[in-house]
């Protein structure tokens, strides 16, 4: 009981840790993309929903490479640890975020981006108005990237190598118990693995609506 | 004067183009008609900075624009479109936006939204969000946060057009008060409102201005 509660607190940090960076890139990065006009804007549109589809054991691949001994980052020894597994899973979440948030950012009226200006908005303040009437697309695309890496096992056991008591989280552990044959611990595994999307899920909705039901200033 | 516009000329890809040979407006309320179709709305999105085309002189307030500084001058006028478009935010918000990207204080914010409302009727709507509310009503949503930050210029397309009798002479007795320290300009089929609020009216036609009434 302590080892699933263990594995699942684990679990928690890298996917938590993982979904907020590639929130913070990939969100700003998608309203920049909206925003601005440059040449190569179509093929980084092109490229980022190309790669939302990336098999996680290829990223896993890559993110192995990258940090195996004789790799480019290499030194740092980081290979079989939670900071390679949670690179792993931004590298699998961000393009997710970023195509589900400028889909989102894009379909808004031009008429409303007009209306930003003339009403004295700055650049930056017609993007926070392009992000906020999105917020609900924004909480789409984090969900669903959560939802990816969340269930994702290929990539974070080439990375982690599922260790025990240092990468082993809820999905590589019901791979293990599984082929152990202890099915009553990979069942329990998968009931918390759902228990913690299932919370994260509310967590986010329930910010998500109160943010919505905000007013201001009302006297 | 506030706007002093020699030869300005916009085109669409589309190829329609308007042309303006000379525009001279002093603070006043100028009216602006013609066929649908005739470049009133463009010529009002020029007016308000919003598209740029390309002129021999255009002075507002006296001064040759900068076109590297558009930003700064559309902070000084305000352009209210036919059809209301507003935020997925509350009414409140709605009018307060102008006032929040000028950063004003959240009291200022607060009176300055609370007295707008009063003017236009609409203070029973202030905590109502925008899809919740007619259009009728959203239309002097509209109106009210164009006005709410007193800018130089208020450029009005259509502004009583989906609204009642009594809302539509509310509002025109609301522009001929505010007209003494904003300069306006209206865009309207509505022929005798334009006789009613302006002191110069002038005609649109096939993408040119072309005789005053």
């Amino acid at each position: 009981m302590s080892e699933i509660f263990e594995i699942s607190i684990r679990s928690i940090y890298v996917n938590c840790t993982a979904i907020l960076i590639s929130t913070f890139v990939a969100v700003p990065l998608a309203l920049i993309v909206d925003f601005f006009g440059f040449r190569s804007k179509r093929f980084v549109i092109l490229l980022f929903q190309t790669l939302t589809g990336i098999p996680p054991v290829l990223v896993g691949l890559l993110v192995y490479l990258l940090f195996s001994r004789k790799g480019p980052l290499g030194n740092l020894g980081l290979l079989f640890t939670s900071t390679a597994m949670i690179l792993a899973q931004i590298l699998i979440a961000i393009p997710i975020i970023f195509s589900i948030c400028y889909s989102h950012f894009s379909k808004i009226d031009e008429k409303l981006r007009v209306i930003m200006k003339t009403l004295g908005a700055t650049g930056f303040q017609q993007m926070m108005g392009v992000f906020r009437e999105s917020s609900v697309g924004v909480v789409n695309a984090i969900l669903t990237a959560f939802g990816r890496i969340v269930g994702e096992v290929g990539a974070v056991m080439i990375v982690g190598g599922n260790i025990a008591g240092r990468t082993r989280i809820l999905t590589t552990s019901i791979v293990l118990y599984t082929n152990m044959g202890r099915f009553d611990d990979a069942i329990m595994a998968g009931a918390v693995l759902l228990m913690i999307a299932f919370s994260v899920n509310v967590l986010i909705t329930v910010f998500s609506d109160s943010m919505e039901k905000k007013k201001w200033y009302t006297r | 004067m506030v706007y002093q516009i020699s030869k300005l000329q916009f085109s669409y890809d589309s190829g329609f183009t308007l042309f303006v040979d000379e525009f001279l407006m002093q603070n006043s309320i100028v009216g602006i008609t013609g066929p649908s179709g005739s470049g009133k709305t463009t010529f009002l999105l020029n007016l308000a900075f919003l598209y740029t085309g390309k002129w021999e002189s255009f002075k507002f307030m006296g001064k040759e624009i900068d076109v590297d500084d558009l930003s700064s001058l559309r902070k000084r006028v305000t352009y209210v479109p036919q059809h209301p478009i507003l935020f997925r935010r509350t009414v409140f918000e709605n009018i307060a936006y102008p006032l929040k990207v000028r950063r004003f204080s959240h009291e200022q914010i607060r009176k300055k939204v609370y007295s707008i409302a009063e003017n236009f009727r609409i203070q029973d709507l202030l905590n109502k969000k925008a899809w919740q509310i007619s259009g009728g009503q959203a239309k002097r949503v509209c109106l009210a946060r164009g006005f709410v930050f007193e800018p130089d210029v208020v450029l009005l397309d259509e502004p009583t057009s989906d609204l009642d009798e009594d809302s539509g002479k509310l509002i025109e007795q609301f522009i001929l008060d505010v007209s003494s320290r904003t300069s306006i300009v209206v865009v309207s089929h509505d022929k005798q409102q334009l006789c009613r609020l302006c002191s110069n009216i002038l005609y649109m036609e096939k993408g040119r201005l072309l005789h005053t009434l």
